[in-house]
Formats: structure tokens, sequence, C-alpha cells
């Protein structure tokens, strides 16, 4: 197992690094000239010229690669041109937002779609199995926008039981950051009403961004559920006289894991890319906005952050699937 | 004496996609305390899903024609879910085909055997006793079974062990809950030859010293013969023939029964070319009318296409269902 974990870790940094040259290769091919954007419209081509080699973008290409990929390593991703701020910095204030609402959604994606997956394979056919597919099949084709603005009416405007938009109330300070996820620095502080604040907030956005995330996991539960269900160890567990419960949740749940573990893994990449139009809709301030409004300006740096970051948890994700795979299923251990 | 196991007149009927399968068709089969009976037959002849009925783990869309199946005077048709945990593993229980399959891949046998004692003992409304109690136990079971290496084995995955080490365990675990009736379905068949020998020798002392009383499902009649006291030979879900092995296997009535022993390899007067029963077996959806096997049968007459044969008696413990039986 441990062999294995750092085996997996090595692939890791590679793909990390096969990211970082890609992402290099991808903006430098784009059309524009960085040089003649940071000048200015008005600007003089001695005054391009200067820019250019100020950026070393004078330079042949594998230096610059070297260059780029020396300032990854030390946590310099460059500056933006419009906000001219450290790149990084900039992440350091959107990355934690997002993450804090991708985190949440999945948490709920998985504790509603792996039970009810569960739930839907046990009773399949039945009443409940047709509500979870019906509810399912609205997950995948709501489109997050339309929703997010009918649980807003509903819930905020016309109920004012949560708040409409943002992440804390104005009037509210967040507390002293050590993870920069709010939910966790406010337990953390012992500021219980901060992370009230916080959670009403948080839970419009996540309820939209996990519906599609929810319902994929909950089919692919179901199926592997009920496939897994008809399979001879499962015949020979009832023959044995093991309670139709402990058969279902232990004998069955952690055969059916394997795929839904597969599906979760992909599920917070993609929730990690497509929370822009969740963010636009609830004024959350994450890198879903910052990425859009930075590539309307061709401000390619904190592009290239944006999906380093994306790239990066994504990846940790995948690793952290292909470890509880291992830890789940021992014939993959020595793999 | 009343039987042990007493199966009459079932009929099972197992709706599908394309009509309703007549699976089993008035099955009679009865057996007394510390008997050993051997159900023969070609594969698709209902033999897997009659032992699964006994256990009330058949297809779950079957439904019951005609008949029942009393256990200890208990008919197990009308058992509930709660009170069949009482029956199954602990008065009744089963080994299965395919040691591959039939074992949890990601739970240890360690975990499954003590996922076995522990059912057992909440079936009963007994303490579940404490770990290191369990564990003991497992390894008792395991001994039993003859396995030298226990504590390893416990602590295994099922990939990490042989098919003959598997099947093993499922004895064990069939085992653990000092079962009255063993059902054995086709035991062997997945085996290595060597195993299959290691493993019928295994059955054969656990059936005589722990006094069991089994049910062998086997297309394997050698393997039958070995663990057999009894044989009933079936054919498309019905009973052909039914008694003593001996008298059987020596002197079979029934041409079906004839024609399986004829398709045997002999090897001490190898001398004759096996023979194969012609055609195959029937489509269960629309089986043939009256005697199942009469678009096979050598001695099919106009009768046999009519009328069902009657089930009757041709010696002390011998019985034939054929119009044209062999003297």
């Amino acid at each position: 197992m441990l062999t294995f974990t750092f085996r997996k870790i090595a692939v890791l940094v590679g793909t990390m690094l096969g990211l970082a040259a890609l992402t290099f290769l991808i903006t430098n091919v784009a059309p524009g000239d960085p040089a003649r954007l940071v000048a200015g419209p008005d600007a003089t081509n001695d005054m391009v010229e200067t820019i250019r080699q100020e950026y070393g973008l004078d330079r042949p290409l594998y230096e610059q690669f070297a260059i780029y990929m020396g300032d990854l390593l030390t946590g310099d991703l460059g500056r933006s041109i419009v906000s001219t701020r450290p790149v990084v910095d900039e992440l350091m204030r959107y990355v934690p937002a997002t993450l804090e609402l991708v985190l949440v959604a999945m948490v709920l994606g998985i504790l509603v779609g792996v039970p009810f997956g569960m739930l839907s394979a046990v009773y399949k056919d039945r009443f409940l199995d047709q509500v979870t597919r019906i509810f399912s099949i609205s997950g995948v084709a709501l489109p997050a926008f339309w929703f997010g603005i009918l649980l807003q009416l509903f819930f905020a405007v016309r109920l004012e039981w949560l708040p409409v938009s943002g992440r804390l109330p104005l009037t509210e300070l967040p507390p002293e950051p050590i993870t920069h996820l709010l939910l966790v620095d406010s337990l953390l502080r012992g500021q219980f009403e901060t992370f009230w604040a916080a959670l009403s907030h948080i839970i419009l956005p996540a309820i939209v961004l996990s519906f599609p995330c929810l319902a994929s996991i909950l089919r692919v539960n179901r199926a592997e559920m009920i496939e897994v269900l008809q399979s001879d160890h499962i015949v020979a567990a009832r023959a044995h006289g093991i309670s139709s419960a402990r058969i279902v949740t232990i004998y069955a749940l952690k055969n059916a894991l394997l795929p839904t573990l597969a599906m979760i893994g992909l599920r917070f990449g993609w929730m990690l890319g497509s929370t822009v139009l969740v963010e636009t809709v609830f004024d959350w301030p994450g890198i879903g906005l910052y990425a859009v409004s930075s590539a309307l300006a061709s401000d390619f740096k904190p592009v290239v952050g944006v999906t380093l970051v994306i790239g990066f948890f994504f990846m940790i994700t995948n690793t952290l699937v292909d470890l509880a795979y291992a830890w789940i299923d021992p014939r993959l251990r020595r793999a | 004496m009343t039987a042990l196991l007493n199966i009459e007149n079932y009929r099972l009927d197992i709706p599908t996609f394309d009509g309703v399968l007549k699976v089993l068709d008035g099955i009679d089969i009865k057996l007394d305390q510390g008997d050993t009976l051997g159900i023969v037959g070609e594969s698709g002849c209902g033999k897997t899903v009659l032992a699964r009925s006994i256990l009330g783990i058949g297809p779950r869309n079957a439904k019951r024609v005609s008949g029942q199946i009393v256990f200890d005077a208990t008919a197990l048709d009308e058992l509930s879910e709660a009170e069949w945990r009482r029956i199954r593993g602990v008065k009744i229980s089963m080994i299965f085909q395919d040691p591959m399959t039939y074992l949890n891949p990601l739970l240890t046998i360690g975990r499954q055997l003590s996922d076995v004692v522990v059912a057992h003992h909440r079936a009963q409304g007994m303490q579940v006793p404490a770990k290191a109690e369990r564990l003991a136990r497992c390894g008792q079971l395991l001994e039993q079974v003859q396995i030298a290496d226990t504590q390893r084995v416990l602590k295994s995955y099922p990939h990490q062990l042989s098919g003959g080490m598997r099947q093993r365990i499922l004895i064990a675990m069939a085992l653990a809950g000092e079962p009255k009736l063993l059902i054995a379905d086709e035991p062997t068949t997945a085996l290595d030859v060597t195993i299959q020998a290691q493993i019928l020798k295994l059955l054969r002392d656990l059936v005589d010293r722990l006094g069991l009383t089994v049910v062998m499902i086997s297309h394997d009649v050698g393997a039958i013969a070995a663990l057999s006291r009894r044989v009933a030979v079936m054919y498309a879900g019905t009973v052909v023939e039914q008694g003593e092995a001996e008298s059987i296997l020596t002197r079979p009535r029934h041409p079906y029964t004839r024609g399986l022993l004829a398709a045997l390899p002999d090897i001490e007067g190898a001398t004759h070319p096996l023979e194969a029963i012609p055609g195959t077996i029937p489509n269960l959806i629309t089986p043939p009318t009256g005697c199942r096997f009469h678009p096979r049968c050598p001695r099919a007459t106009a009768i046999c296409r009519q009328q069902k044969p009657e089930t009757r008696s041709i010696g002390a413990d011998h019985v034939v269902a054929c119009h044209h039986a062999f003297d």
C-alpha cells in the first residue's frame, strides 16, 4: 500500500509538470501579442519593445519556458495585467471561496447520492425508485442559472429564509484566516454566528452546483448496487443467514462504491471548472468569475493560474480516489 | 419416522420476457435425517433452482404453482424473511459451485466467517460472543475443514487463496451454524480433478463425523456416487427416477438414466464407444407434452406424448416415472 501511494504521488507530480508545460504552450500559440496588450493601444513600437524585453518575451521559447517553470516552482505566477497585482495573491482570495463551495456541494452530493442510490437499488422500480429517478433526471437536465434563480426567488425573496447572494453579510467580518474556508475558520475560531451566516449563504449555491453531480452519483450507485446485489457472493451471504440490512450496507455497498468513487472524482473536477454560472447567479467571489473576466480581458497570467489551480485540485482528487480504490479493494493494492 | 425434508408435488414457474419458464414440474423428494441424496441431471434441468428453493434464495420472481417444501415439520414456503433467518445457515446451509465468486472479494475471510458466526448467534437469540471468542471459533471452523495455517487464512482476502482453499472456507462457513441439512450445489465442478478428490473426501469425512443430512447436486455421476446413499435423477424439471444409489447406478430403469450412464466413460472396460443422448434439453417455456423426455427417448410411443407418466415403485427403495421403464 505504501509503494502504491508513492507511485500515485509520483504520477501526480509528473502530470502536474505536464499540465504546466501544456498551459505554457497554449498561451504562447494563442493569438494576441501580450507586450502590445500591456503597453496599451497608444504605445509606440519602442515602448512595446521595451516591455517585451522587460517581460522576457524577446528571448527564445525554451528560455522563456525555463523561466516560467522556475517561477512556478517558487510559487510565482506573475502579475495580472489588469490589476497589476500578483496572480498568486488574487488566487488566494478567490480559490478558497470556490473550493469551499465545491466541497460543500460534493459532500451534499455524496451524502444524498450514495444512500439514495443504494435505497433505489433495494426498492428497484418501486415508489422510492421512481421518485429518485425523476429527481435525478431533473438534476441533470435543469440549467444551473435557471434553477439558481428559482431557488433565490423562493427561499430568499418569497420565504426570506436564506440570503440571496454573497458569501457573508456586509456587516459580518470574516474570521481570521487559517484555512481560508469560512465555514472551517469560523468554527476553529469559535465564531458560531459567523459560521451560521456563512452556512446560510452557501446552502443555495451549493445545492445548485451539487444537483447534477448528486444525480449522477445516485444513478451510478444505483446501477452498481443492482448489479452487485445479483452476484454470487450476495446469494451466498443470504444463504449463510447474514441479515438483509448488513448485506446491503456492507456486502454490496462496498463493492458498488468503486465505480461511484470514480464518478465522484470526475464530478469534482467538473464542478471546479463549471462554477462560473453559479458564481454569477449568487455573486460568489470565486475563481469562475475571476477566470472569465481575465480571459475576456486577454489577461493570460490569471488564466494560466486558474488553469493550474483547477488542474492541481482535480489531480489531487483523482489521486485520492485511486488511493481510496486500493483501500477498498485489496486486489488493487499490488498494482 | 417422518422425513427431515419432504418436497411434495412442487411446481415452480419463472416469468421471463419471453414467456413463463415451467422450471419445476411436480417434484417429489423425501429425505430422512442422516441420509444423503444426490440429485443428478444435465445443466438447466432445474437442480440449482430446486436447491435454492429449499433455502428460499431462488429467483425473486419465481412463483410456486403447487406443492410445498416441508423441513423439520415447518412449511418453508410460508416463512417470513425474519423466520427464514432462523433457518438459513443454522438449520439448512449450502455450499456453492464456484468458490471464486461466492466469497466477497473485498472482505477478509476472517470478517466473512465471523459475520456468519455472529448472524447465527443472533438468529438463535444467543448473546454474540466477544471478539477473541469469535476468532477462536473461526479458527476452529477452519481446522474442521483441515486448513492448517488458520491465522494467516483469516487475515487473507479470497484472491490470495487457491480454489481448493476457498472451497474449504465455504464449507466451513456452511458448517458454522451446525446445520441439520447441508445442500451442496456442484461443490466440485469448478475445481481441478485432484482438488475435487480432496474436497469429496473432506465432505465424506464431515458427513460421517457430524451425521449430516445432505442433498448434493451435480451433473457428475462419480461425485454423486462418492457421497450419496440415494440418488434422484432429474430431467427438464421433473424427477424421472429416484432410489438407492446402488440400485439406480447398476440397474437404471428409466431410458434417460440409462442414456446418462451410457454417456460416461468407463475406465476399466473401455471397449464400447460413448453414447450421447440425441437431441438437446427442451425449452422450458413450451415443454414437450406428456413425458418431457419423449422427443429424445428411444422407447417413446403415443402415450408418452399425451400423458405424463406417474411415479411408480419398482423396488424396496426405487421409483421411476416412465410408461416404458426397463425391467
